[in-house]
């Protein structure tokens, strides 16, 4: 789950408003967003790819995210989950009505992401290729609550390398764009290593107030690493994988400000929530 | 910056409360059950009555009776006296509050009392989408028991925290006697267990902590 997060807040570097995919911020321009993620699931994908059930967990993340153009072709990157909460349900026997287990809750930094993107192609090209490095920073908790099983990081130090490939587009009078990417996640710590590809399509409506984005993300596991098992009461840590589609609409209150949301899905995965995930948030793009 | 935490915190996720599907048939047996007993011998039958949640629990009243006296007589404490030669059956009753359970046990009188349970069997069976299977077997070992897998034994390496318990209750280990992780996943193998007796408990049970859920059994049998 914690990679679904980290995935799926990274990756929305490139989705969350009209900005970006491979384009990197003009110099002194920038991307800043303040947004809450979350997820409740009692269910996943199992090793096998099968849906099977769990007890009820939550995860709330609450993040600061930015793109800053630092020149005209390298922007930095930072995303900063600064409260994750994760939690389980208590357990109440359906028989006697007792508490079999009582529910417990961890609040906590989470995992921080920073990195820089570079435009490989010049400003103004038909396509923009643009290639990022982000590092993966264990920042939040690996081992937290009574049985170690409440996280909000993974407890180890990844590199993500992505080449984006962008490219701006009219359909009839819709002001649209498209990016297709693909990547390399090094993961340490006996994690498995990961390559992720994936798209996505957005248009502009009501003279560019309003822009709806649609994606497509993919994440396979090299498993190269240690088993779930291996990892003791670790979820999700560890050889996950998932194929995902995200719907996000943003509103552009004016020039700059504005209010996105987005809801996240799975077609399929392994070791993985199997519940939706959804996030909202403010963002400021100066552009 | 306080305020904004407790805004935050506020707007995050309670905890809430998970209904958990965890009941079974009451059951009343024996623990020191018997192949025969000795004429003209007295033998003390004990028993283990648990609730529909696989929790022990003292019965309110408790009835022992023979099925031919004139072979053996059992009082109201369960202490059974061989009268003569033959196969004899003992029903058992215990009723709590409303609840009223049953059992049959039947043995042999014979020239010598024989307690040779000393082992009992079973097959582990997956109830969810992870691999589990193997043959095992529960058995005495000094004042221990051995559980003992055989080499057909699997369980998937794709779970995380993976816990083997003795259970009188495969949907929950509320009860349970928690034996340890699973750190073997292939291949005989075994767990010295101690403080336990050999008909304490009727299901090896295989259990994701994390996840709070079944992931296999296997019932344990006489044979």
């Amino acid at each position: 789950m914690r990679k679904l997060i980290g995935f799926i807040l990274l990756t929305s570097i490139s989705l969350a408003s009209n900005a970006d995919g491979g384009w990197p911020k003009p110099k002194g321009k920038g991307y800043y967003k303040l947004s809450q993620w979350w997820l409740v699931s009692d269910r996943h994908f199992t090793s096998s790819g099968n849906i099977d059930p769990n007890s009820t967990r939550g995860t709330f993340t609450t993040s600061f995210y930015a793109e800053h153009g630092l020149t005209n072709r390298l922007t930095g990157i930072v995303y900063l989950p600064f409260l994750t909460r994760t939690y389980e349900n208590t357990q109440i026997s359906g028989t006697t009505g007792q508490v079999t287990e009582k529910g417990e809750a961890l609040n906590s930094f989470g995992d921080t992401d920073i990195g820089i993107k570079y435009g490989l192609s010049k400003p103004g090209g038909k396509f923009v290729a643009s290639a990022t490095l982000m590092l993966g920073l264990p920042t939040g908790n690996a081992r937290g609550g009574s049985d170690g099983s409440f996280q909000t990081g993974d407890g180890e130090f990844n590199q993500l390398i992505q080449f984006d490939l962008s490219k701006s587009f009219s359909i009839g009078s819709i002001p649209a764009f498209g990016t297709i990417y693909s990547g390399f996640n090094n993961r340490t710590n006996n994690y498995s290593d990961e390559v992720r590809f994936g798209g996505e399509l957005g248009g502009a409506f009501a003279n560019e107030k309003i822009w709806f984005i649609t994606k497509l993300n993919i994440v396979e596991s090299l498993k190269n690493g240690a088993t779930a098992a291996e990892g003791g009461g670790s979820i999700f840590a560890n050889n996950t994988e998932f194929a995902s589609y995200t719907f996000e609409a943003a509103y552009y209150f004016n020039k700059t400000f504005g209010l996105s949301a987005s809801y996240s899905s799975a077609f399929s995965g392994e070791i993985i929530f199997a519940d939706p995930a959804y996030s909202v948030g403010l963002f400021l793009d100066i552009k | 910056m306080k305020k904004i935490l407790i805004i935050l915190l506020t707007l995050s996720g309670c905890i809430g409360e998970d209904i958990v599907f965890d009941e079974v048939s009451s059951e009343i047996r024996l623990t020191n059950p018997l192949v025969s007993l000795e004429i003209s011998t007295s033998y003390q039958f004990e028993y283990m009555l648990l609730n529909n949640v696989g929790e022990e629990v003292i019965p309110d009243e408790l009835i022992w009776q023979s099925s031919d006296e004139s072979i053996l007589t059992i009082d109201a404490d369960g202490l059974a006296l061989a009268v003569d030669y033959g196969s004899v059956i003992i029903t058992f009753t215990a009723m709590l509050g409303e609840s009223i359970t049953a059992s049959t046990f039947e043995f042999e009188i014979t020239d010598e009392t024989v307690i040779t349970r000393t082992e009992r069997f079973g097959v582990l069976k997956s109830t969810s989408s992870y691999t589990l299977e193997g043959d095992f077997d529960l058995s005495e070992e000094g004042d221990n028991l051995l559980l003992t897998f055989e080499s057909n034994y699997v369980a998937d390496t794709g779970l995380p925290g993976l816990y083997v318990y003795l259970s009188n209750n495969p949907n929950s280990i509320t009860n349970a006697y928690e034996i340890g992780v699973v750190t073997k996943f292939s291949g005989a193998h075994s767990y010295t267990i101690s403080g336990v007796d050999l008909y304490d408990y009727s299901y090896v049970l295989y259990f994701c902590k994390p996840f709070n859920v079944r992931v296999g059994d296997g019932e344990i049998k006489d044979n």
